[in-house]
């Protein structure tokens, strides 16, 4: 069975997936330091480690060892490289820029650019009654695309109407130019605040 | 959340590095037999943790704050994300066709905004019901009631959704 709600789609699934992930890790982990430092503090884990401060004797003869700097250099090189990596993540979008329609060893392989295909579709969509703009992308990858296809609506015709335009019409002639047996696509339509009857 | 998430790989992202690359020079300054810091003065932090004890007050409350911030961001990243957009019913497998919930409550305003005695409208749409909401200044208003069932209703079946919200109307009266 299909889901009856969905979630808006994002640019960039890669950093939504990797955020999330690493923010839950360093929520986890600032959770254990707070529960550890509350549970010293209290006296939970005994008096005599309450009363210790902080960094005391002990944390200095660690500290005093041969290995124990190096290792924190190699920890803190680790945290910057890693803090790199996911600031790069967020600038990385699934945005196709060509797909790939035949790859075969004897007759080749044959690419086609997104933008040609995602014009020809905002054009032939713009085009029917009640729209008022459309625009698409392509995501996923060169063998296996899918579309994304965002239609502002004007309110002078029925949702649903330009919802079966859009299915029984434009998407066939596509899949049909593309010779594609499947192209799975994600339409969203986009009702005014004001429909254009009202705005006469 | 999404934007909130961004934020704060941004912030913390590039908190990140700056950490990294200054413990690492402070790090292969001390290897190198230098005395002192070389980029951020860390002494007077490392003196006050040599200072205080886990159970002072600054150390304890410390601790709490760091502890709830971190089960705040646990209980924000865990919670479901919120589904906005409403299915339109539809025949071909491949293709999935959605409203955004404003978009359904945007409908149904319009669908109503031409009649005769309503003041203004207003809606709130979640997956499960709609609730629109009619300002009129009419005293005797069951047949605008009944319009506006009429009228709303229409709209909401014509967008076709996969599962429509149950319809709620309040009419209320505003003094004319």
């Amino acid at each position: 069975m299909s889901a009856s709600a969905l979630a808006p789609v994002t640019r960039t699934p890669g950093a939504v997936r990797t955020n999330r992930a690493v923010l839950i890790v360093l929520g986890l982990l600032l959770l254990a330091l707070g529960v550890l430092g509350t549970l010293l503090g209290l006296g939970v884990l005994g008096s005599a480690q309450a009363d210790r401060t902080v960094v005391d004797a002990a944390v200095d003869d660690v500290a005093r060892m041969g290995w124990f700097w190096p290792v924190v250099g190699v920890v803190a090189l680790l945290i910057a490289v890693l803090s790199a990596r996911w600031l790069v993540a967020q600038a990385k979008t699934d945005r196709l820029s060509r797909i790939r329609l035949d790859d075969d060893q004897q007759t080749g392989r044959t690419l086609i650019d997104g933008s040609a295909i995602t014009h020809a579709v905002e054009d032939e969509v713009g085009d029917l009654p009640g729209v008022t703009r459309a625009s698409a992308h392509l995501s996923g990858s060169p063998s296996a695309p899918s579309l994304h296809l965002r239609v502002k609506l004007d309110g002078r015709v029925d949702p649903a109407q330009v919802h079966r335009a859009v299915t029984g019409t434009t998407l066939p002639h596509l899949r049909q130019a593309l010779e594609l047996d499947r192209l799975p696509t994600r339409v969203e339509l986009d009702i005014p605040r004001e429909n254009a009857r009202s705005l006469g | 959340m999404r934007t909130v998430d961004r934020v704060l790989a941004l912030v913390l992202g590039l908190a990140g590095l700056a950490l990294g690359i200054v413990v690492v020079a402070e790090v292969v300054q001390g290897l190198l037999g230098r005395s002192g810091h070389l980029l951020v003065p860390y002494e007077g932090v490392a003196t006050w943790l040599r200072e205080h004890t886990w159970a002072s007050g600054a150390v304890l409350t410390i601790s709490i704050v760091v502890g709830v911030v971190g089960l705040l961001l646990l209980v924000l990243e865990l919670k479901p994300r919120r589904k906005t957009l409403l299915v339109v019913q539809g025949e071909d497998d491949d293709v999935v066709t959605a409203i955004s919930r404003t978009g359904v409550g945007r409908a149904l305003e319009q669908s109503v905004s031409g009649l005769a005695g309503v003041d203004s409208t207003r809606s709130t749409v979640t997956s499960r019901k709609a609730t629109l909401v009619v300002r009129t200044p009419l005293r005797q208003s069951a047949e605008l009631d009944a319009q506006v069932r009429e009228r709303a209703g229409s709209a909401l079946a014509g967008l076709g959704l996969a599962s429509a919200p149950s319809l709620s109307i309040d009419l209320q009266e505003v003094s004319a």
